[in-house]
């Protein structure tokens, strides 16, 4: 498995990239446990950026703590929590310290975490904050200031193939693709037919694109109606036999559905490469890249 | 127009506590079309805190009076006496207004009898929405007339975010999500080509003070904001 991700994405090999949340606190042992358990297994390991609004040790910091631990870090930088200085100078510190690749998002909105009240930032929306960092690579700060030594990144941007309507959406990816970034990746993906519309849009663009996988959590099964996860839709057909199949069945199933996605997204050739995103159910990861046969 | 809405009663009287003679300021403007702050407001307000005060056997004095508008010194010029009068002045008006009072009968307290909510428009009778940031830099011409800044729950100036689901609002999924609405209604009139550019970043630089302006013609008058 090539070491870094950037050689990853260029392989030309399906790449498998996971999403580890940093921990709530200073108790970093069992991030690391969890590199240590995956980094063997997987191209990259995403570091969320507080993620679902929810506060967090910083992604960097993580970034950092994951790649001591042998792992390749992928930094989530999201616009929900900083302004142009301090999206541009943590990416500056990312590059400095050896993180360089990013996966930049609006991030989603601060009453989805357990900081209700705080005042969102989106200074930059995720099309101009990805155009500042590739400028920055070029040497100049989002004002034309010169830097002393531009960055190296890997840039990725975010997009959801399950919109409807996928046109808004295809239209910020577009603006996006045209910056010309190193990769998406995808907001979960649970129907395959919508997945198929976009792919074929988005293979118009270099950009290798990786498909967001997500193991549904009991209580995300449970709790599930349209807009219960942002940007995630669940067709009923999935998801009620999930419900219906009870507590002990329920995740059984979500697990084999994550599977039998990650099969298909691979056989129908639908993507580059997978992200999973396991939902505090890490611990599952390795059983589903085996099942896969990743 | 400025939308408002009256404050809790209990925090009204918890403000006019110290105060044994106040007097109620409406404003005949936005805040009386909200139904917050206009004269008819006055009266009612006047008459619950008159029975209040009743009931816990409190001395209060209550004058009543609306001005037309409160962001004019023209208006305001005619609560001179009614203000020497008391102790405490409680303005219905909008953040501005009772600003702009406070500033003029300065050092009488002026307290706010409204929270300010939003610059919107009167969708029916008791039903106002959220229209405006009054953010310097309209791009209403690009957008189809739909503000991405206000409508949108994030601001966003380059497309909808990854959070919207059916073309709800990621935020508010009782809501359309802004940038389904500004797609929807420029593909209509074969405009989309308008938002298929990246609009560059806010100006911050522009709302960090408060702001003022001046008319052209008015410009050597105010030679010092021109």
């Amino acid at each position: 498995m090539p070491k870094l991700f950037q050689e990853a994405l260029t392989s030309g090999k399906f790449l498998v990239t996971v999403e580890l949340d940093p921990p709530k606190g200073v108790e970093s042992g069992e991030l690391v446990r969890q590199v240590q358990t995956l980094k063997d297994r997987v191209n990259g390991i995403n570091l969320s950026d507080n993620r679902g609004g929810v506060m967090r040790m910083s992604a960097l910091a993580a970034c950092l703590l994951t790649k001591q631990a042998g792992g390749e870090p992928i930094l989530n930088l999201a616009c929900r929590d900083k302004n142009r200085l301090a999206l541009a100078s943590e990416a500056l510190g990312a590059a400095g310290l050896g993180v360089s690749t990013i996966l930049c998002m609006t991030g989603d909105h601060t009453t989805h975490g357990d900081h209700k009240e705080s005042k969102p930032v989106y200074d930059l929306d995720s099309v101009q904050a990805l155009k500042m960092l590739k400028g920055m690579m070029g040497g100049k700060d989002l004002n034309g200031n010169a830097l002393n030594g531009a960055p190296t990144f890997c840039l990725g941007g975010v997009v959801t193939p399950g919109a409807d309507p996928l046109e808004p959406q295809l239209l910020k990816f577009t603006k996006k693709a045209e910056i010309g970034l190193d990769f998406f990746q995808t907001q979960a993906v649970f129907e395959l037919d919508r997945l198929k519309e976009f792919i074929q849009y988005a293979r118009k663009f270099e950009a290798k694109v990786i498909i967001g996988v997500r193991l549904l959590t009991w209580e995300e099964i449970v709790g599930y109606r349209d807009g219960s996860l942002p940007g995630v839709l669940v067709p009923a057909s999935l998801i009620d036999p999930l419900r219906q199949a009870g507590e002990s069945e329920g995740p059984k199933r979500a697990l084999e559905l994550t599977a039998n996605l990650i099969k298909e997204i691979k056989a129908q050739n639908l993507g580059d490469g997978i992200h999973l995103m396991a939902m505090g159910q890490e611990h599952l990861i390795p059983e589903i890249l085996t099942k896969v046969g990743l | 127009m400025i939308v408002a809405q009256r404050k809790p009663f209990a925090a009204i009287e918890a403000m006019l506590a110290p105060y044994k003679k106040v007097l109620i300021a409406g404003c005949g403007t936005c805040v009386a079309v909200c139904l917050a702050g206009g004269e008819k407001e006055v009266g009612l307000l006047a008459a619950e805190l008159s029975i209040a005060s009743q009931i816990k056997g409190r001395s209060l004095m209550i004058g009543e009076v609306t001005v037309e508008r409160q962001c004019d010194r023209e208006f305001l010029s005619e609560l001179k006496d009614p203000i020497e009068d008391c102790e405490a002045v409680l303005s219905l008006a909008c953040g501005a207004g009772i600003q702009f009072l406070a500033e003029m009968y300065d050092p009488k307290p002026v307290l706010p009898g409204v929270d300010t909510t939003f610059i919107g428009v009167n969708e029916e009778v008791g039903f106002w929405t959220e229209r405006c940031r009054a953010c310097h830099e309209c791009v209403l011409d690009v957008t189809g007339g739909i503000c991405p800044k206000t409508i949108c729950a994030k601001g966003l100036l380059n497309g909808p975010c990854g959070g919207t689901v059916r073309g709800k609002c990621e935020v508010d999924t009782e809501k359309p999500c802004a940038w389904t609405l500004i797609y929807q209604r420029l593909e209509k009139t074969g405009r989309l080509d308008q938002i298929r550019r990246t609009l560059e970043p806010g100006r911050y630089d522009r709302r960090t003070t408060p702001a003022y302006q001046t008319h052209p013609a008015y410009k050597r008058r105010f030679e010092a904001h021109a």
